[in-house]
């Protein structure tokens, strides 16, 4: 369910439960969901950086223009990296 | 997103930093973004995940990545993939789309260096929830 501070109003009734289909292309996800190379790219990820492997490291920066670097964590925290778009 | 919100608060003092790393734009024009565009510059990228992120009120590390998406693909190319990693820069734990309520476990296990969490599989193909809560 999408939390009442989100940017697309959560619909009511029956299909509050698959909001998606409510602000997405239905066919375009459709596509996306059942295209080989989706389906690929799922199938590879059990071998990509697999667990107990260094994580590599990058130089990113936010939306403020700071720059992050994997290294500069290192024996100071635990990093939780989440991938994705904000929509 | 908002969940990612409620692991940064509750692992704040625990020597946690979450970061969403903001890819391509999945959704650009579709119908609950009719007003989204197709990325044309890291300045144009850059923009939108600030704006989403001051609509969202979102206060967590968003890390832009570069316009040939050199990062994500090197995490696999799939959206919503999460990452637990420990202080030792190692890869501790990976899942496709993020079920809340095993990530927060993990990470609370992770954090309180319990031994449990050697013995816990390590990557999983999950669906998307978005509660986290497992005490710490």
């Amino acid at each position: 369910m999408r939390p009442a501070n989100d940017s697309v109003p959560k619909p009511w009734g029956p299909l509050a439960g698959f909001w998606s289909w409510q602000y997405l292309n239905l066919w375009k996800t459709i596509k996306l969901v059942t295209s080989k190379r989706v389906k690929s790219f799922y199938e590879k990820f059990p071998n990509v950086l697999p667990p107990g492997t260094p994580f590599p490291d990058f130089e990113l920066k936010d939306i403020h223009g700071n720059v992050h670097r994997m290294e500069d964590y290192l024996g100071k925290k635990y990093v939780v990296i989440t991938t994705g778009a904000i929509t | 997103m908002p969940f990612y919100e409620e692991l940064q608060g509750k692992y704040a003092d625990r020597d946690v930093i979450v970061f969403n790393l903001y890819v391509r734009e999945p959704h650009a024009g579709e119908r609950g973004f009719p007003e989204i565009r197709n990325h044309e510059s890291y300045e144009h990228k850059r923009s939108y995940a600030q704006k989403l992120a001051e609509i969202k009120g979102m206060e967590t590390n968003i890390l832009v990545d570069e316009m040939d998406q050199k990062v994500h693909a090197m995490l696999g190319d799939l959206p919503n993939t999460i990452w637990l990693i420990g202080k030792d820069g190692k890869v501790a734990y990976k899942c496709t789309w993020s079920n809340a309520e095993h990530v927060d476990e993990y990470l609370a296990r992770m954090v309180n260096e319990d031994p449990a969490f050697e013995g816990m599989p390590k990557m999983e193909q999950t669906i998307f929830t978005a509660r986290a809560g497992t005490a710490i």
